[in-house]
């Protein structure tokens, strides 16, 4: 008798769950339809855009130029590495030549003459190196910022992984510097309001270890400029361990323009 | 039941999929690649025809913001542009390697005893047949300068030359101080301002010499001078109205400056500005719907608009910065407007929209910039900078920029002062 009871409601279960199956499957099925998107295309249902915005108050007359600022633009992160690298290796030379100015004899005069000349050299270098590209991209980061300052947002819903999520939206972020002076159209293409999004994987090392146009433009030679501008930066900065995996895992897609 | 639970499964996979969108922003303008091809053996012609394919190439290079200039043809080149002479004719013929298509196929008869002209011809046709608009290569530029003068006896008279500053001509012999010419719609005619001495009486009675600025119109082809102007006070500032059958100057009448509308026919004025502070220097815009000028009412010499059909209609503050702007100038669609304002003890150029949004800085470190005024293409700006030699010499020259603020050409050279440089139509 029990055993009966037992099998029935089972069966009832088995009824009433493949209903709540079908009536979920057939509602989640509504929903895709409804929103339009596309079932076998993978579709993410978190999609978060994230755009860098410029805000200027006009208190002055502008400082730079149209064309300073567009050399700010074009200045790719390799070259920053390039450049950063070089002038660590300036600072090393001249850490070296000190090391070998203090161990050579001299008198006490000349030693205090070369100091003082020392002084102005390592002056000289410092102030060189703050002019020229570095001092207008940080003043381009600092417009940026002034863009993109945090506010109190209106979500109601969060993750415990604050900091995580800030990593990965601050390294996401960098990225778009990065591809820009890559981004070049015919004038033929310019203004034809295309849209195209692609898909990356990057590597632990900042490599692009894949691509995928994820949303096409409709048109061949559109996608094809945003792809070589992809291939054309040669590594983008390395993401943190914490955040690799999602990097390497395509979780980021480059929308050119947006 | 296995297959429910997979496909739960598979949905939950969907579900938890996240994928973050960032915006790479708008592209840069990757140029048009054009190859030139040669002259080809011409015989004795050779020498000529290379001449004038060096003008068009010349030419070409104004656009290097649009163009770049290829030596050989590659899979990246859009254009093709052959060339083949048999006398007298030069067969110009323009291909659109991309669309397979043929732009141009021309045969011009070829002047040989102006090259330059015809060269600039060519380039026009070529130009036109990618663009579909005409390019500035047969526009000229009107200016003044004081050649003539001397550090005793201040004279400018008027000048013109070829857009890429060769072939200057002189055009007014007026033995005065010309300033603020313009060009009419046609290119016929020019309104210039002359600063002349006339006997005039005082409030006390007696009679003395003053001077006084005076509007002319010139007839570029009939040399015929017309007085427009002469009432008491500034006669100056003058431009044509979009069917130039009207001008807008500033009068000031004895009193403060305004700006009147006046027909070129009955020398009927009407208002248009009416503030107690000075309001000069007027532009138009294409269609005749705005017009800007600059205008003392905020305290500061401010750039503002106004629908010139109207008195006092519609006023707007389009700067808010700047110790003092001058001379505001529309773009040929009149979407904006390029100034000169005075930072760090110098006049620079700046562009900024017609409805006061998008100031930029066109200039910098480069002398002080004045007298901005847009190529009738919109794609570049002529205008005058000085350079400072000693505590008595200066010079000044006219230069043209892109409209990215890059310098293409100075155009003049050990040529006196240059002043106020107009680009024809």
């Amino acid at each position: 008798m029990i055993l009966n009871t037992t099998n029935y409601n089972n069966d009832r279960f088995t009824n009433y769950f493949l209903v709540a199956i079908i009536i979920h499957i057939v509602a989640f099925l509504c929903l895709y339809i409804s929103h339009n998107i596309k079932l076998f295309n993978n579709p993410p249902e978190k999609v978060e855009l994230i755009k860098s915005s410029v805000r200027v108050d006009v208190v002055a007359m502008p400082k730079f130029t149209v064309q300073e600022l567009k050399k700010m633009k074009l200045v790719p992160m390799s070259n920053k590495k390039e450049i950063e690298k070089n002038q660590k290796l300036k600072k090393e030379k001249i850490i070296e030549e000190k090391v070998k100015a203090a161990t050579k004899k001299v008198n006490l005069n000349s030693l205090f003459g070369n100091l003082s000349k020392k002084d102005v050299v390592d002056k000289k270098n410092n102030s060189k190196s703050k002019t020229g590209t570095k001092k207008y991209q940080k003043e381009l980061n600092k417009l940026i910022l002034e863009g993109n300052k945090l506010s109190k947002g209106s979500s109601t819903t969060g993750s415990s992984d604050y900091s995580k999520s800030q990593e990965f939206i601050s390294y996401v972020q960098a990225l778009p510097s990065i591809v820009r002076p890559y981004w070049k159209l015919p004038s033929y293409l310019l203004d034809k309001g295309l849209r195209c999004r692609i898909q990356v994987f990057i590597s632990k090392r900042g490599e692009v270890l894949n691509f995928k146009v994820y949303e096409s433009s409709g048109d061949a030679e559109f996608d094809q400029r945003a792809i070589d501008a992809l291939k054309k930066v040669k590594r983008f900065p390395d993401p943190k361990n914490e955040i690799a995996l999602r990097v390497a895992s395509g979780e980021v897609i480059l929308g050119f323009p947006i | 039941m296995k297959l429910i639970l997979c496909l739960i499964f598979t949905l939950s996979v969907f579900a938890q999929d996240s994928l973050t969108i960032v915006a790479v922003g708008e592209a840069e303008k990757d140029n048009d690649k054009i190859h030139f091809g040669s002259m080809g053996n011409a015989g004795s012609k050779s020498k000529q025809l290379n001449n004038i394919l060096s003008i068009i190439k010349k030419d070409f290079l104004f656009y290097k913001h649009m163009f770049d200039l290829v030596a050989s043809k590659d899979d990246s080149t859009l254009y093709d542009v052959s060339f083949k002479y048999t006398a007298p004719k030069l067969k110009v013929i323009v291909n659109s390697i991309k669309d397979k298509k043929e732009l141009l196929n021309k045969d011009f008869t070829v002047l040989f005893n102006n090259q330059r002209s015809f060269s600039h011809d060519v380039a026009n046709e070529i130009y036109k047949s990618i663009k579909e608009v005409d390019a500035i290569f047969k526009t000229k530029i009107l200016f003044a300068s004081d050649r003539t003068g001397s550090r005793a006896d201040q004279k400018k008279e008027l000048y013109i030359m070829d857009f890429d500053g060769n072939r200057k001509q002189r055009v007014t012999y007026e033995n005065a101080m010309i300033i603020s010419p313009v060009i009419s719609q046609d290119n016929k005619t020019v309104l210039f301002t002359s600063i002349e001495s006339r006997w005039q009486k005082s409030s006390t009675g007696k009679v003395q010499k003053v001077k006084n600025p005076n509007l002319y119109s010139y007839n570029l082809i009939s040399r015929k001078k017309t007085l427009i102007a002469d009432k008491k006070g500034i006669n100056s500032g003058a431009v044509f109205s979009e069917d130039g059958k009207k001008i807008y100057l500033t009068q000031s009448n004895g009193s403060n400056s305004d700006i009147y509308e006046m027909d070129l026919k009955t020398k009927s004025t009407r208002r248009i500005t009416s503030h107690f502070s000075d309001d000069v220097d007027p532009h138009v815009n294409k269609d005749g719907s705005l017009m800007t000028f600059l205008s003392g009412r905020s305290g500061k010499a401010m750039i503002y608009t106004l629908n010139p059909k109207g008195k006092e209609r519609d006023v707007k503050r389009i700067s808010y910065v700047g110790r003092f702007n001058s001379s505001p100038r529309f773009s040929p669609d009149g979407k904006q407007i390029v100034f000169s304002s005075w930072v760090d003890n110098r006049f620079d150029v700046y562009k900024i929209d017609s409805n006061g949004q998008n100031l930029s800085r066109m200039t910098k470190n480069f002398g002080s910039n004045e007298e901005p005024w847009f190529s009738p293409d919109g794609q570049f700006i002529v205008f005058t900078s000085q350079r400072v030699l000693s505590r008595k010499k200066a010079i000044q020259d006219v230069y043209i920029m892109n409209i990215e603020g890059e310098i293409v050409a100075k155009i003049t050279d050990n040529y006196g002062k240059c002043y106020t440089p107009r680009w024809s139509n």
